[in-house]
């Protein structure tokens, strides 16, 4: 059965070829739309090198530290000092691990050479290793005695140590961050910026910066300048982690005189940050339905009313063959699943072109999709199975939407009726 | 004719129902992309008040030992700085420096402050963007007075302290002139008691190019021994001031490294030192791209209906002229020329589409009665109301004529005697 509806489906595709091409090409381009807007969302999402334990992390990002005047007079948002990291984040027994850190830009020079090129820098704790994946090419991160020492050591990625120094053999070098001396310690793998915690191009001890340690008197020593992940060992922990986080803020403000901290609703899980969601701006699942799936439903819809013409006007011409087949005992619902199966060969078909074009597509704009310009892009952020299942989804939808209400037109109608209407009636 | 047209059209409705809501759904939709998209250009080409080009942001680093120790001397800190900034105006490349706090164009940092005028105690006041700035600020970033003379000379002859912008003199000196007048600071932002002295007004400026112009206000330090107290008694390191440069107009940006470098022994100054530079440029790209991102999206999202709207046109007119081929080879063979047969069908797709219009201009109703387009940045006059729809009709037109051109150059190729055969 399936086989006589195929052949009959390539046979329709040939007799027409114009009306093909141009339903295969509608498909393919509504499909390739929803795959980049699908796409961008999953390099948001998934694992990749050296985040690739999204799904277990918990995130506060800059900005998401909130203090309040006890008399309200003043407030802020900010991001926290080392004393309150100790407080509310170290000190977290629930999670696999806890890291703070902090960004900056440093002018990198060598010894010989002073220059004022400024490059993105992470300054991060020992933790930090641990929560991410990082592919070591020469050397090591520095460990948790050098952390605790505050030893200007650094960790170049790959491009900068070529670009500084012809070759990635370089542990043990001296390079200056704003003219101060640094001893390389370790050599990565470029990180891309899509994965935008980890992203830098050199990491080095926050205990190395004084203006990181430097307590500000200011906000009673709460204000400072680090931000914070956590890795949970499961990702139904992020429940009693919360908790255990809320009973160590209040335990910390007990602490304070005149002042309170609060993370507003941080720490956000990555399907969190997906909606845009920071503590401090928080985003409902519904919002961001509403704008996504709008925006998903208008790139189906526009094609669909398009193949509904085709499909509703070819069908029509072939009125007497149904009719035909239901004089000899087909039933309505056998109808409407030929005519469905017939339509899906040619939504398929550009739902697969669809696929393939999003994907060399959305490396071509990226620089417009994405949110920061020059991200890399690898295949394991885009080449995944879930994205095929979107696709084939999304494929069978436009499907259903294009050629179910003529196939169930097509069906109801009486069989006399169908049989003498001949090919002229478009009615 | 046309009514004959209609006819043809109500009597394929059923077929002609899905192209007709297409057409609907893209109508309704440019007109929304490109209404916003106007209102965007329109706002994009307004004088920004502020010249950025060739102005680049130093930053300061302090040196560890300093940092580190108990017992730093912030005015000895603030004294090095202002020798350094010397030192960068000393460089011949070099037009202009000058110090600020929370000033760089472009950038997230901002103050925010009350001004009032000196004699009001009944208006509460708005909280409006406010720059601490050196006079030299003025002529790095080009700012001019409404009648074009740069403010950097009024702000050298005249005594006073501030400075405010002509969108915030018509707010609190409605048609006179602020020049001269006194304000004071609102409920906090500094003593509200002691009026200071508007010495100047400066061109309407804008936080981006796509924003309209705010009230905005500039706090002048008017000698070295202010800034020296003000860094003394609140704490403050170099690091928390701004330090903008003006290059000179034949300096180019790819020598801001040789620069840099063959100066390096003068951009330090004891425990204070140039560390890196951001060109003002960079942060303006950093900053509108989130705007721009959003318009290059909304023309892909426009070109993605039209290119629908071409494929429906073509797809449902190729098969029409299929299905009618009896009926064209009976009108040619009663006389019609061909192009009175090709003309027939460009009509049928235009008549289709305004059939469309009646309820677009429903749906502009609704939105403008919702008060959902942008009316803060652009008023909603005639101009604003016709260019946009009559903008989607024209590319919608457009993209009908080409998509039913190539039925209808099947019609031309029809043989009346060959098409009568299938009657």
């Amino acid at each position: 059965m399936l086989k006589q509806y195929l052949k009959q489906a390539i046979q329709i595709i040939q007799e027409n070829r114009l009306v093909s091409c141009i339903s295969v090409l509608g498909t393919a381009i509504s499909i390739m739309m929803v795959m980049i807007v699908v796409l961008v969302m999953q390099i948001q999402l998934v694992n990749f090198y050296p985040e690739d334990k999204r799904d277990r992390m918990l995130y506060l990002d800059g900005g998401g530290t909130h203090v309040v005047g006890n008399n309200h007079q003043r407030e802020s948002n900010g991001n926290m000092s080392v004393e309150t990291a100790k407080a509310c984040f170290y000190s977290l027994e629930t999670p696999e691990t806890v890291s703070l850190y902090c960004s900056e830009d440093f002018a990198f020079s060598l010894p010989a050479r002073m220059m004022f090129d400024a490059y993105p820098v992470k300054e991060v704790d020992s933790n930090f290793w641990k929560v991410f994946s990082f592919r070591f090419i020469e050397g090591n991160s520095f460990s948790e005695a050098d952390f605790d020492a505050g030893l200007k050591q650094v960790v170049l990625s790959e491009t900068l140590a070529r670009r500084f120094f012809g070759s990635t053999a370089v542990v043990g070098q001296e390079i200056l961050l704003n003219r101060v001396a640094y001893r390389i310690c370790g050599v990565v793998k470029d990180v891309s910026k899509a994965a935008s915690t980890a992203y830098a191009m050199a990491w080095v001890p926050y205990t190395s910066i004084p203006a990181v340690m430097r307590q500000e008197a200011d906000y009673e020593n709460i204000r400072g300048l680090l931000s914070a992940v956590i890795l949970a060992k499961d990702a139904s922990d992020f429940e009693s982690i919360r908790e255990e986080f809320l009973a160590k803020v209040n335990q910390y403000n007990t602490t304070k005189r005149d002042y309170q901290v609060d993370f507003n609703r941080n720490p956000v899980t990555r399907w969190e940050k997906l909606r845009g969601s920071s503590g401090q701006s928080y985003v409902e699942w519904k919002d961001y339905w509403l704008e996504t799936g709008a925006l998903l439903l208008f790139l189906i819809i526009m094609p669909a009313l398009n193949l509904l013409g085709v499909t509703q006007s070819s069908i029509q011409k072939r009125q007497a063959e149904i009719g035909v087949r239901k004089a000899f005992g087909a039933t309505n619902r056998d109808i409407i699943g030929q005519v469905l199966c017939e339509n899906g060969v040619t939504t398929l078909l550009g739902g697969f072109v669809g696929l393939v074009l999003s994907l060399v597509a959305l490396p071509i704009c990226k620089d417009f999709l994405l949110e920061s310009s020059n991200t890399s892009l690898s295949l394991s952020m885009l080449v995944r199975p879930s994205a095929f299942i979107v696709a084939l989804l999304f494929s069978l939808i436009l499907n259903l939407l294009s050629a179910g209400i003529p196939a169930w037109r097509i069906s109801r109608k009486e069989i006399v009726e169908a049989l003498k209407n001949h090919e002229e009636t478009n009615k | 004719m046309l009514r004959h047209i209609f006819k043809i059209i109500y009597n394929q409705r059923k077929l002609n129902i899905f192209i007709f809501l297409e057409l609907l759904l893209a109508s309704c939709l440019l007109w929304a992309i490109s209404d916003s998209l106007l209102v965007d250009v329109y706002t994009q080409r307004q004088p920004m008040g502020v010249d950025v080009e060739s102005v680049y942001s130093f930053h300061l680093s302090v040196a560890d030992e300093a940092m580190s120790s108990d017992s730093l001397n912030y005015r000895k800190t603030a004294e090095d700085f202002l020798q350094l900034v010397e030192n960068v105006r000393q460089c011949p490349e070099v037009e202009a420096a000058s110090i600020s706090v929370s000033a760089v164009p472009y950038t997230w940092t901002t103050s925010w402050s009350c001004l009032l005028a000196a004699d009001d105690t009944t208006t509460s006041p708005d909280l409006c963007q406010v720059f601490y700035v050196m006079p030299e600020y003025f002529q790095v970033l080009h700012i001019q007075t409404p009648e074009g003379r740069p403010v950097y000379e009024e702000a050298v002859r005249n005594p006073g302290e501030f400075i405010i912008s002509q969108t915030l003199a018509e707010k609190l000196f409605p048609g006179v002139s602020a020049v001269g007048r006194e304000a004071k600071y609102g409920n906090f932002g500094g003593d509200a008691s002691i009026p200071r002295k508007i010495i100047s007004v400066t061109k309407p400026r804008r936080r981006t190019d796509f924003e309209r112009a705010e009230p905005v206000y500039y706090v002048l330090w008017r000698n070295d021994k202010e800034f020296l107290d003000l860094c003394e008694n609140n704490s403050f390191l170099p690091t928390a001031f701004d330090f903008l440069v003006r290059m000179r107009p034949n300096f180019q940006p790819s020598a801001m490294a040789d620069f840099l470098q063959k100066n390096s022994a003068r951009l330090s100054s004891d425990n204070i030192y140039v560390s890196s530079y951001t060109p003002l440029n960079k942060y303006k790209t950093d900053m509108l791209k989130g705007r721009m991102d959003n318009q290059k999206k909304k023309t892909a999202l426009v070109v993605f209906m039209l290119v629908n709207i071409f494929f429906g046109i073509i797809g449902t007119f190729w098969l029409r002229t299929q299905s009618r081929r009896a009926e064209i080879g009976l009108r040619a063979a009663l006389g019609a020329s061909k192009q009175s047969l090709q003309l027939q069908l460009y009509l049928e797709g235009l008549v289709l589409l305004a059939l469309t219009l009646p309820l677009t201009l429903i749906f502009i109703g609704n939105m403008l009665l919702a008060d959902l387009p942008d009316t803060y940045r652009l008023d909603y006059t005639w101009w604003r109301f016709v260019f946009p729809v009559i903008g989607s009709y024209v590319l919608l037109s457009a993209m009908i004529l080409v998509g039913i051109s190539f039925p209808a150059r099947k019609i031309a190729r029809m043989n009346p005697a060959e098409t009568l055969h299938y009657e």
